[in-house]
């Protein structure tokens, strides 16, 4: 008769680094926390953990720190049977016979009843437990009252309240590693939840972080602006933006709606209104284009998309949403200085501020 | 042959390398994963149906393919380019006609367009199988910072040509600076920041000025593009790559098909 193996039981040994190995091999018995591997509360059923006897074994096989254990029995079965094994344990070869006998591993007689009835036992013990304990911690609570041994026998004696509060009394040395676990886990959180911090550590703490803080933001006030200030160049080789232009004379000789295009090189066209001189930036303000002055037509005209403009710049044509820009404009020593630095725009009102315009 | 094999194997040099034994069973193949400095980035195990190609597409793995292929060729090109205005076009020239390998150059520019690419298939993918739900939600911020952050890589290799299409492609691109709001002095609310009348941001000193460290593009914008471009962002990208391949295992591995 071919034997197969089936785990009775699983449990994690302290020393888990949290590898996430076996959550992925056997995602419905392991689960990795923050900080150790638990098992899974429905994996500790015998049902449960029989037909995933293989990938539980590939778990435990592949766990660097060797620190996921379990039980074995070895059950004689049919051929048939052995065939018909579960997809999981599809893989593992039939053992020899001597394996039959070595195969009666720690607990030699599962007993089916005991965790069958643990849904109900768990049941009672989150409720013993003082406050809503994380469910996590309520899951390796219940591996620990559900496993055999004292806590089993002490059940068998008392009430479940009892024993649940028996079992916390028991020295930690003699719980399973994962009941050990929890414990700490559950000192933890209580330690977290009661919140009686005496006045003293409170002050320490409120200090430590009011000073921190206050170094932080020194820090941020100063470094920061600093460090955006070392990003901002102070003195540039760039071209001057001040554009001397001629007398004013000149532009004032001009008829009214005249354009003087002797500074277009330079980005500027000169411009003459009834009562005052501008400086218009050639850019086109539709997409960036260069448009042409056409004396005939007495409009300049984008090239690009078609974009009109009048002499004065404003727009009456074609997809530009708004009229071309004017320099900033001034005299020094009777000469006209334009100041491509310093923009107006028409929609905003600012071709009436001082600075736009020379009047004539 | 296979005791040439024991004799490496045995000797210290080898045991003080690899820790462990030849990767053939479960443990030891977690422990490779486990002892590389590289390697344990990833999860050890990741489920069958997680790599299949119809599901990832491997846009993640061929972008940071990519990404590779990009330093390996930079730092090639970086041997020979400098950022100056007045050698840099010279210097492009000379890397397809002056060296042997001049196609080094032409992958640099062929992979940083694929990995655009990829880096959008790869957002898409993750889009379209919802691997962007908790508790992959964190994760996805980091990869939307990384695409911006491959985009900008993008941008500030563009102008290192120097020539026109460099210069006016940055030119329109910067200006797009100044409407930042508050920071650009011709976005949002920056007409409020200003003293007694003298404005705080204006042309010479904003966002658009800060990019570029002068009002135009030229030689300053030339050289931090440079900066930009070889440092600053690979490091950066660098970092959150790590982070990004730590977090696909800290939140369960590659998320499973729908």
């Amino acid at each position: 008769m071919p034997t197969k193996e089936l785990v009775t039981k699983v449990w994690i040994d302290p020393g888990c680094i949290v590898c996430d190995a076996c959550e992925t091999t056997a995602p419905d018995v392991f689960e990795v926390l923050e900080e150790t591997c638990i098992v899974r509360p429905a994996a500790l059923s015998i049902e449960f953990t029989k037909p995933r006897t293989q990938a539980i074994k590939d778990a435990a096989e592949e766990c660097p720190v060797d620190v996921i254990k379990f039980d074995v029995v070895a059950l004689e079965v049919s051929e048939a049977e052995a065939a018909a094994v579960p997809a999981e344990a599809a893989a593992p070869a039939p053992k020899p016979a001597k394996a039959e006998k070595a195969a009666t591993a720690t607990h030699a007689e599962p007993k089916p009843a005991s965790p069958i009835k643990a849904p109900t036992a768990a049941h009672d013990v989150t409720h013993t437990v003082a406050g809503a304990p994380d469910p996590s911690i309520a899951a390796l609570l219940r591996a620990a009252m559900t496993r055999g041994g004292n806590a089993g026998i002490e059940r068998a004696g008392g009430g479940m309240t009892e024993s649940g509060e028996a079992w916390k009394r028991k020295d930690p040395r003699e719980l399973p590693p994962d009941a050990r676990q929890a414990m700490v886990m559950e000192a933890a959180r209580k330690a977290k939840q009661e919140g009686d911090v005496s006045r003293r550590a409170f002050m320490s703490n409120a200090a430590l972080g009011a000073g921190w803080l206050a170094f932080g933001a020194g820090a941020a006030v100063s470094i920061g602006p600093a460090f955006g200030r070392f990003m901002m160049p102070n003195v540039l080789e760039e071209p001057d933006p001040r554009i001397r232009v001629g007398k004013l004379q000149r532009y004032l000789e001009m008829d009214p709606g005249g354009v003087n295009e002797d500074f277009k090189p330079q980005g500027i066209w000169m411009i003459r209104e009834e009562s005052r001189v501008a400086a218009l930036n050639i850019i086109c303000t539709h997409l960036g284009c260069i448009p042409n002055w056409l004396p005939n037509d007495r409009k300049f005209k984008c090239p690009c998309h078609g974009s009109g403009y009048k002499p004065d710049g404003v727009n009456f044509e074609g997809p530009t949403p708004r009229p071309l820009e004017r320099f900033r404009i001034y005299l020094e020593d009777g000469v006209v200085i334009v100041d491509k630095s310093k923009k107006f725009q028409y929609e905003l009102g600012q071709w009436d501020q001082p600075g736009s315009s020379i009047p004539a | 042959m296979s005791r040439i094999g024991d004799w490496v194997r045995e000797c210290q040099i080898w045991g003080s390398v690899f820790r462990h034994g030849i990767p053939r069973d479960r443990r030891t193949r977690a422990m490779a994963i486990l002892s590389n400095v590289f390697l344990h980035l990833h999860p050890v195990a990741i489920r069958k149906s997680g790599i299949r190609l119809s599901f990832t597409w491997c846009m993640g793995g061929l972008t940071f393919f990519l990404f590779l292929v990009e330093i390996v060729t930079g730092v090639l090109l970086m041997f020979y380019y400098r950022p100056t205005v007045e050698y840099a076009y010279v210097d492009i020239e000379g890397l397809r006609a002056h060296v042997t390998l001049g196609l080094l150059r032409e992958m640099h520019r062929w992979g940083a367009h694929a990995m655009v690419i990829t880096i959008w298939l790869h957002m898409l993918r993750v889009f379209l199988t919802g691997s962007y739900k908790p508790p992959r939600e964190f994760n996805w911020g980091v990869g939307v910072v990384l695409l911006v952050l491959t985009l900008l890589l993008s941008f500030t290799g563009y102008l290192l040509p120097w020539d026109q299409l460099a210069m006016w492609a940055i030119t329109v691109g910067s200006n797009m600076a100044r409407a930042t709001p508050l920071a650009g002095h011709e976005g949002p609310a920056a007409a409020f920041l200003q003293i007694g009348g003298v404005p705080l941001v204006h042309g010479g000193d904003d966002a658009r000025f800060g990019l570029l460290a002068g009002t135009f593009v030229g030689p300053n914008a030339l050289l931090r593009f440079y900066v930009l471009h070889c440092v600053f962002i690979p490091v950066v990208v660098t970092v959150l790559l790590a982070v990004h391949f730590w977090r696909i295992r800290k939140d369960g591995g590659v998320s499973g098909p729908l």
